[in-house]
């Protein structure tokens, strides 16, 4: 699958264009290697044959902006590099998607839970990220529904609902079934309290989501 | 983390286009670029860069130029793409890309169902309400 890298000869149909070089000065000399190296490290968890291949296709593209940036007349080589990366982008943005295929293949073929986890968060950052949020505003608003239903049934089975002491020491917020023993201390109190907690927590909720909304690339 | 050690300095990035293009825009851009990048290949072999100014130039695109390299890459994989590498005059060689027979294949169905679909998309913006005309053309009979 993977072509062996530079073994390639230079015959077919290939117009060759200008010759494309790594930049002399050595301010700029020194961007260049750094990009690569961040781009190597992002990119550490792959094979090594692939990501050794990424590198040199990355460092072929840098050559090519940074000759083509020189033909239009720029000659300040640390300007050219540093256009060539702006445009090319951190790896860690655009490295993303290759990261995860990998890990969670790998992953889920080991069960090794770091991969998979790493795997994750690369998705999370890729695109998952608005499903995972999602589920976690899911999990809120089903806390809201159960705090609006404790001020509904404190009316109805008032010793179910609220805040129960055990005689053992155990505390418990909600609504419980069984309560044997238990003293409700709290009483009506519960039905205020209920009330601000769902209200707080959905507009916290709401606010949050919004939040994540605006800022989603 | 080490976001801090990389001695990138990135200050200087242009906005993203997505904070100005909108959601919908990226995603649909998103979507046509692997399109876009086997048509571009279908008569010329192509490297990475190279194949960035034929798809900006022809597009009206802007595009971090790095999110066609996971892409070329899972082509690749897939089996749509075949690679080599060329050495150059500078010293810097070039991964050459290439439509295989399987990439042609694949091409040929997503340039009936891009048809299919602008049709459809088309149709509607003349005639909001349009329905589905009785199939005339279909790909496969059943």
């Amino acid at each position: 699958m993977i072509h062996r890298p530079l073994s390639g000869s230079t015959e077919g149909a290939v117009d060759q264009g200008s010759p494309a070089g790594v930049p002399r000065d050595a301010d700029a000399l020194r961007l260049w290697n750094d990009y690569l190296d961040d781009a190597s490290r992002v990119a550490r968890r792959l094979p090594e044959t692939e990501r050794r291949e990424l590198v040199l296709e990355l460092r072929s593209h840098l050559a090519e902006s940074f000759a083509a940036a020189g033909e239009l007349g720029d000659a300040d080589e640390v300007a050219r590099v540093r256009a060539a990366i702006a445009r090319l982008g951190s790896p860690r943005d655009f490295l993303r998607p290759i990261l995860a295929d990998h890990l969670l293949e790998r992953g889920a073929n080991t069960f090794h839970p770091r991969l998979l986890a790493e795997g994750l968060y690369h998705n999370v950052f890729g695109g998952l990220k608005a499903g995972i949020i999602s589920v976690a505003f899911a999990v809120g608003y089903v806390l809201i529904i159960m705090f609006a239903a404790m001020a509904l049934l404190k009316e109805f089975v008032p010793n179910h609902v609220g805040y129960l002491v055990y005689p053992n020491g155990t505390r418990t917020f909600g609504i419980l079934a069984d309560t044997t023993g238990a003293r409700e201390a709290l009483g009506y109190w519960v039905v205020p309290l209920a009330l601000a907690a769902a209200t707080v927590l959905y507009v916290t909720l709401t606010l949050g989501l919004r939040a994540t909304r605006r800022f989603r690339g | 983390m080490d976001h801090e050690d990389s001695l990138v300095d990135l200050a200087h990035v242009p906005p993203r286009p997505e904070a100005t293009t909108g959601r919908w825009e990226v995603q649909v851009r998103k979507g046509v670029l692997e399109l876009i990048i086997l048509l571009s290949l279908r008569k010329h072999e192509r490297y990475g860069y190279e194949l960035i100014t034929v798809v900006t130039g022809a597009m009206d695109f802007e595009l971090t130029e790095g999110t066609i390299y996971p892409l070329l890459s899972r082509l690749h994989k897939d089996g749509l793409l075949t690679a080599r590498w060329v050495e150059m005059p500078g010293g810097v060689p070039r991964k050459y890309y290439r439509l295989s027979e399987r990439g042609r294949d694949a091409l040929a169905a997503m340039q009936t169902s891009w048809i299919r679909l602008a049709y459809g998309v088309q149709r509607l913006m003349v005639h909001p309400g349009a329905t589905r005309q009785k199939p005339t053309v279909r790909g496969s009979a059943k």
